[in-house]
């Protein structure tokens, strides 16, 4: 993502909606979408965790 | 694992200076900028840390997202007037090197530490959208690095549908994509 792009505005070209919408339509999130997002909040456990951790901070420290 | 604000969370300067998404750019903002870019409503920043350091010291920041409010702008058919929905713009996503392309096996299934960060980061901010303020969608403009993780969650390529950006680099390969939280997205953009 590129940033300080604050002050230009997203703007759907003139007759591009329909087939923009239509993209959306066909990408369309369910349930099951968030489901499994929320899923992912406790997918891991504690030791787990604590595995992570010390992989990150390993790394950071080289 | 839990999204905290960062000027809420208590973590040391040194934690902040120790993230390394491989990205010099992204690291620096986490550790320099983003607790000023929160203080002047640019942009909010949230950390991924583990759910049991949240009353304690944290010591890992696992990933990074900085979010702000937007509008995507329509016209309709044969209409002048202009046209909005509210979005939130996803502004910085990173996350540690350690975790780049790596797989989790976890339930039987192989996911990228990415996409499991990322969806929680998704539904957070779909809370967010139905009880702090509202929103109908996520914008953001991807660098070549992130395209597959948003794609792999419905994310869509809006380049053929957005005017480009006047200072827009035609190599600089950032892509506009979009999400749409809505069930139905004729009846958001007021098209039914």
């Amino acid at each position: 993502m590129m940033p300080n792009r604050s002050n230009a505005a997203t703007i759907i070209s003139k007759e591009k909606l329909s087939p923009f919408l239509a993209e959306l339509k066909a990408n369309r999130i369910t349930k099951e979408y968030w489901n499994e997002c929320n899923a992912s909040r406790s997918l891991f456990s504690s030791s787990e965790l604590e595995v992570m951790k010390k992989k990150c901070n390993n790394r950071e420290m080289k | 694992m839990i999204y905290i604000e960062l000027a809420k969370a208590n973590v040391s300067q040194d934690v902040l200076q120790c993230f390394d998404c491989g990205h010099p750019d992204f690291n620096e903002f986490l550790s320099n900028d983003a607790q000023k870019h929160s203080a002047s409503g640019a942009g909010v920043t949230y950390i991924l840390v583990d759910k049991n350091e949240v009353d304690k010291q944290i010591t890992t920041v696992f990933a990074f997202a900085t979010i702000k409010t937007s509008s995507l702008y329509y016209f309709k058919e044969g209409v002048d007037t202009m046209f909005s929905i509210p979005c939130a713009e996803l502004k910085y996503f990173a996350i540690s090197k350690s975790f780049q392309r790596s797989l989790t096996g976890k339930l039987g299934v192989e996911k990228y530490y990415s996409t499991v960060f990322f969806e929680i980061l998704l539904a957070d901010l779909y809370e967010m959208s139905t009880k702090v303020i509202g929103f109908t969608g996520i914008f953001l403009r991807s660098n070549e690095a992130g395209e597959r993780l948003y794609r792999r969650k419905h994310f869509i390529d809006a380049s053929d549908f957005v005017i480009p950006y006047e200072e827009d680099d035609k190599l600089g390969k950032c892509t506009p994509m979009y999400l749409s939280f809505a069930d139905n997205v004729y009846g958001i953009f007021g098209m039914e």
